[in-house]
């Protein structure tokens, strides 16, 4: 308890207890450190104009589902942003600057922090899916000053896919509006997205609009490199800028 | 916008304008107590004796 | 605790309980490994099950060959401190230490080699860079902070340190979190959540390794024999409980099943974002600032022999210090997608957390006044002071930074990299090397083997230092311009790929950079190995008391 002199004016008292009684220390600190999360991160979880109104932003199929996941795992983002700032050098180079909208069914969002590479915010549908193949196999044979690893060990590997319906219900849980449909034929859609000759491929893209298909044959199987294209080439393409109007989400 | 984002914003417009105002001025008082406390002259011996803890541990007096 | 003599030997509640719990964890976790979604995971669970195994054996031999009697708090009057936690996390940092900069220099010589990268997954850029940013934070960093922390809330408490066993499972669960982690990065088992990588199941056993780091620290201050806690432990107290709350709050997240490594955190998108950089820069704020405060706080008077230079402007620096930084995240994502209100407090916020941490530094500073001429003398006190000066130097640099117009060429950029690489290698990693050289030698009860070699040390990982962080302003600032580059006819001037090619000297010269701190580090391994291997003194001579060892 308090050892205070008894010069000590009002108030002092209270740090004295501080300084002599460790709980109160620890309390103190929590209520210092819990201010500025506090007003800085819970407005965005109840702000209507945090995340933009846009259509076409949808749920990623099970197919590119296994792609980000791969994304995730191989750490891509420690050398690629998916952020495109509205400046003007970024917004020529990469194209219309990000909408929070577009990375809302990202668990984990991967904005990244370091570009070593270019932003791929909206790389989607910019080359071939054989181009894609090729720089991740070999991306000096594409691109020769490219300091990216190669990942040609993607191309072998088969796809552990029988997990994704699982994941998407974990994800639906959060938030993420998968339907029971979608869940139910996650492993059918995974392997008609992959192979152009698979029958329910018109389904797939009835479920997840602008899916870009694949084209594997189906008696291949999937790899890992197979779902990394098609995330990578649904990146950035579900808001259609035609029609987007920047003046209705100021924020 | 709908109604119910209209409402969230002035909500936050005014909790966003009390904080800015209010806010800032409790914590501002806040640090003055802080320093006020800190550097009341009749508190200097105090912490130059609790300044001597690390110096004067136990051993030190062997 | 306090037993009578001659009693009969027997296992104490904890040393029972935590063996129940260990031995079933061991079968859980078994369990687990036989079901498990990838083969990761299952090595995952296996290392927990024999980990537990392990764990449960130690407890069994450590009683066998323990006395019947605990040891006494007090011996002869004075408090009988346990350093053995101590010792264990001080020679464990140097082993992180040494494991963490040569990952850093191999992913730098990747950047200016990419063939290094050898196509494989184990060694890529992405998956190594998580490897090294964890072994150097977390596992360098966090066991100097466990041995510093243990030593200095002992004796400026006078008190033993509180548990038998709990200090134990705070340093060993500790260092096992940090190889699931780091494992686990290798293999692929990552969040994707910057220097929050690690997954549920090795979070969820850090935090109840973190509780009771926690209650280790406050029991022991319950017991001192100081009416005052000394600041240092202000900060210590509030590096644990902020980095708990940082922790928790980045980690909600549900497991996609207990059979998978894979979770999914609730929020997405910006939300994540924000959630994501109010941990990491408080990461910065309390891990690596907060803490590294309490060693500065606590090994500069000692070595000095001087009080800290105004008590009373600690006080100060402590609150505003704790009570600013943690606005500061938003700073690491201007002209985002982030509404722009967050980015503005962000902004200010990082501006004015200039002054708590220039007041930290002039404390430190100045606590030389009147004795600089011991900066000619003692390379260990001169480590100490620049890492000061360097912590000055980066917390002028992250206001700077953190200026929307600064950053919009700053951000993306090497320029960031540089500014981390100040505040870590030149405040962290040299006010780490400073008290681990004191400490080693107090606790171990040696002299310290050369000074020369402190010296050599030194300035070789200064000149490492200096030239790490000038080729990483060069490039980032060369390349930010280059992206913003404009021909006379309007278009962009420089492709991305020009702007690689163009940073390759740099990163060669990063490189040697790197190069010369590891050999600085390494340096300092073989004076400790050394020290350790010389003759303990006397303990009429206690290092402890003097604060200047002679050669």
């Amino acid at each position: 308890m308090s050892q205070s002199s008894q010069h000590a004016p009002a108030g002092g008292g209270f740090h004295k207890l501080l300084e002599t009684n460790s709980i109160l220390l620890v309390v103190g600190i929590l209520l210092m450190v819990s201010v500025g999360g506090i007003v800085e991160i819970v407005p965005l979880f109840y702000l209507k104009n945090t995340i933009e109104k846009v259509e076409g932003v949808r749920p990623y199929s099970p197919l590119e589902l296994a792609g980000y996941n791969i994304y995730v795992r191989e750490g891509c983002y420690t050398c690629h942003s998916q952020m495109i700032r509205p400046l003007r050098d970024e917004v020529e180079r990469y194209g219309h600057y990000s909408l929070a909208a577009e990375s809302m069914y990202d668990h984990p969002f991967q904005w990244g922090s370091k570009r070593n590479g270019p932003d791929i915010a909206r790389v989607g549908g910019k080359y071939s899916n054989d181009w894609q193949r090729d720089h991740l196999r070999s991306p000096r044979s594409v691109v020769p000053s490219s300091i990216m690893p190669g990942y040609a060990f993607l191309a072998s590997t088969p796809l552990r896919g029988e997990h994704m319906a699982e994941q998407m219900r974990v994800l639906r849980i959060t938030g993420v509006p998968y339907t029971d449909e979608q869940i139910e034929s996650a492993q059918a859609d995974l392997l008609a997205q992959n192979a152009a000759d698979a029958p329910g491929a018109a389904e797939v893209q009835k479920r997840y609009p602008n899916a870009v298909l694949g084209d594997a044959s189906s008696k291949a199987g999937v790899t890992e490199e197979d779902a990394l294209v098609a995330y990578l080439q649904h990146l950035g393409v579900s808001v259609d800028f035609k029609i987007y109007d920047d003046k209705a989400n100021v924020r | 916008m709908n109604t119910g984002s209209v409402e969230a914003v002035t909500t936050y417009e005014g909790l966003r304008a009390f904080a800015g105002a209010w806010g800032l001025i409790f914590f501002g008082f806040i640090f003055l107590g802080v320093v006020a406390y800190a550097f009341w002259p009749s508190r200097r011996k105090e912490f130059e004796q609790d300044a001597q803890i690390p110096l004067r541990e136990d051993d030190d007096d062997v | 605790m306090e037993r009578p003599p001659l009693i009969a030997k027997q296992m104490t509640f904890g040393e029972q309980s935590l063996s129940a719990i260990f031995a079933a964890l061991a079968i859980a976790t078994a369990y687990v490994a036989t079901k498990a979604y990838t083969p990761a995971y299952a090595f995952h669970s296996a290392l927990f099950s024999l980990g537990s195994i392990g764990a449960v054996a130690a407890i069994f031999l450590r009683y066998r060959a323990r006395p019947a009697e605990f040891p006494p708090l007090m011996i002869d009057g004075r408090p009988n401190y346990n350093y053995g936690p101590v010792k264990f996390t001080a020679l464990a940092s140097l082993f992180w230490g040494i494991a963490g900069f040569l990952v850093g220099l191999y992913l730098a010589l990747e950047l200016a080699f990419p063939v290094l990268n050898f196509d494989l997954p184990w060694i890529n850029f992405g998956r190594l860079r998580p490897l090294h940013t964890s072994a150097v934070i977390f596992a360098f960093g966090g066991n100097v902070l466990l041995a510093t922390s243990f030593y200095i809330m002992q004796r400026t408490s006078r008190a033993r340190i509180a548990g038998d066993l709990a200090p134990w499972v705070v340093v060993l669960g500790y260092n096992f979190f940090i190889l699931i982690a780091g494992t686990g990065y290798l293999l692929g088992v990552t969040r994707g959540h910057e220097y929050a990588e690690p997954e549920w199941y090795a979070i969820l056993w850090l935090v109840i390794i973190w509780v009771t780091y926690l209650l280790v620290y406050l029991f022991t201050l319950a017991r001192r024999a100081e009416p005052h806690i000394y600041v240092a432990n202000w900060f210590f107290l509030a590096f644990i409980v902020t980095v708990a709350v940082l922790v928790l709050g980045n980690n909600v997240e549900i497991p996609v099943s207990i059979y998978s490594p894979q979770s999914v955190i609730v929020w997405a998108g910006v939300q994540d974002a924000m959630i994501q950089w109010w941990y990491a820069h408080n990461a910065v704020g309390f891990f690596l600032t907060a803490g590294f405060l309490g060693i500065m706080y606590y090994f500069i008077p000692k070595r000095t022999g001087r009080p800290i230079y105004s008590y009373r402007l600690s006080i100060v620096h402590f609150w505003s210090l704790i009570f600013l930084y943690i606005w500061a995240g938003p700073h690491h994502l201007h002209y985002t997608a982030l509404p722009d209100w967050a980015q503005t407090l962000g902004m200010v916020f990082s501006v004015v957390l200039w002054m708590p941490s220039w007041g930290g530094m002039i404390n430190g500073l100045m606590t030389l006044s009147g004795a600089w001429d011991k900066l000619r003398t003692d390379p260990v006190l001169r480590m100490l002071v620049v890492s000061v000066a360097f912590y000055g130097m980066s917390t002028f640099e992250g206001p700077l930074l953190s200026v929307k117009a600064v950053n919009s060429l700053s951000h993306y950029t090497d320029w960031g990299i540089g500014h981390v690489h100040s505040g870590s290698l030149g405040w962290v990693a040299f006010v780490s090397f400073g008290a681990l050289y004191c400490l080693i030698p107090w606790v171990y009860n040696r002299q310290l083997y050369s000074l020369k070699l402190v010296n050599w040390h030194f300035w070789i990982s200064t000149i490492g230092i200096v030239f790490y962080i000038s080729a990483m302003w060069v490039a980032g600032i060369m390349q930010g311009l280059m992206w913003r580059a404009y021909t006379p006819q309007g278009f962009l001037e420089y492709s991305f790929v020009e702007t690689t090619e163009a940073l390759h000297p740099e990163y060669i010269i990063r490189a040697i950079g790197g190069g010369l701190f590891l050999i600085g580090a390494l340096i300092m391994v073989y004076n400790i190995w050394r020290t350790l291997a010389s003759p303990a003194i006397e303990p009429a001579q206690d290092l402890a008391a003097s604060p200047m060892p002679a050669e």
